[in-house]
């Protein structure tokens, strides 16, 4: 009897555990899908950089080189 | 008594009035004539401004026709606008369906130079086709290309500070000659699709030309 007790309360558990799982990372993708702009002008100017002066220019040169295939 | 008073101040005021008109006839008149003469003027400057134009974008030799153009911005200490039907210099070298969509590419920043800050970074961007605020945060199947826009205009917009420097008179022509000539040689190996590996080494090269004239440029 104990036996049928301790193995439900282990699958109820684990049956629990998927769902929470499930969930958590379906919320996590929604809120992806959410966050995802249509377009540029859809994103805060507070987001950008100022990149006034000329080494800033220069730095902000370099870091977009790494991205280059 | 009183009647020759008053006919001798009618005729005064008479008198006064005729010669006022004529003295403001005689200054509209030097109005006109003076625009006439700051049109004909204004016409033969236009006309000497799309000569000098048109003789640097035909010369030759690439750094021979930067100078050209910064000579003339040093002389007029005014921006040099090429004329509508030139080819921007990093454009130059690409292939035709490349150098229509580069000038194509060009004409669209055009309008970004007039903002600043913030707004500037956000129309670079727009102009680059970026979705986002971040390079690391586009898509990472079309973010090469995007940078490689976006690293044209910010050389473009370096040029840029470079040119105003020299319109102020606060770097030489031959300075800034060769540093927009770096520039130039980085924007057309980034339009011709070469690697970061080849690109890196002039970068570095351009930052120690540019760390010269640093304050210069920066305090224009």
């Amino acid at each position: 009897m104990n036996k049928w007790v301790v193995g439900g309360i282990i699958l109820l558990l684990v049956v629990v555990g998927f769902f929470a799982f499930s969930m958590y990372d379906g919320e996590d993708t929604s809120l992806d899908e959410e966050s995802a702009p249509a377009t540029i002008d859809e994103v805060s100017d507070e987001q950008f950089a100022e990149v006034e002066s000329s080494d800033a220019v220069l730095n902000e040169i370099d870091d977009s080189v790494g991205y280059l295939d | 008594m009183k009647k020759e008073l008053l006919v001798f101040l009618v005729l005064s005021l008479m008198v006064f009035g005729v010669f006022a008109a004529g003295s403001s006839t005689g200054s509209v008149a030097a109005d006109e004539q003076a625009n006439k003469t700051r049109e004909n003027a204004d016409f033969f400057r236009t006309n000497e401004v799309a000569k000098a134009k048109r003789n640097c974008e035909d010369v030759v030799n690439r750094t021979d026709r930067i100078t050209c153009r910064l000579d003339y911005i040093k002389e007029n200490r005014r921006a040099y606008v090429a004329p509508l039907d030139s080819i921007p210099e990093s454009c130059r070298n690409l292939s035709a369906e490349k150098k229509a969509a580069c000038r194509v590419f060009y004409q669209k920043s055009a309008a970004c130079f007039e903002q600043e800050g913030r707004a500037k970074n956000k129309c670079f961007k727009r102009i680059a086709n970026f979705v986002r605020a971040k390079l690391k945060d586009e898509n990472p199947s079309e973010r090469g290309a995007k940078a490689r826009d976006y690293i044209v205009l910010l050389l473009y917009d370096l040029q840029e500070k470079i040119e105003g420097a020299i319109e102020s008179g606060k770097v030489t022509s031959e300075e800034g000659a060769l540093a927009i000539d770096k520039i130039v040689a980085i924007k057309e190996l980034i339009l011709q699709g070469k690697s970061k590996d080849e690109i890196r080494p002039l970068l570095v090269d351009l930052r120690t030309t540019i760390g010269t004239l640093r304050e210069d440029i920066d305090n224009e």
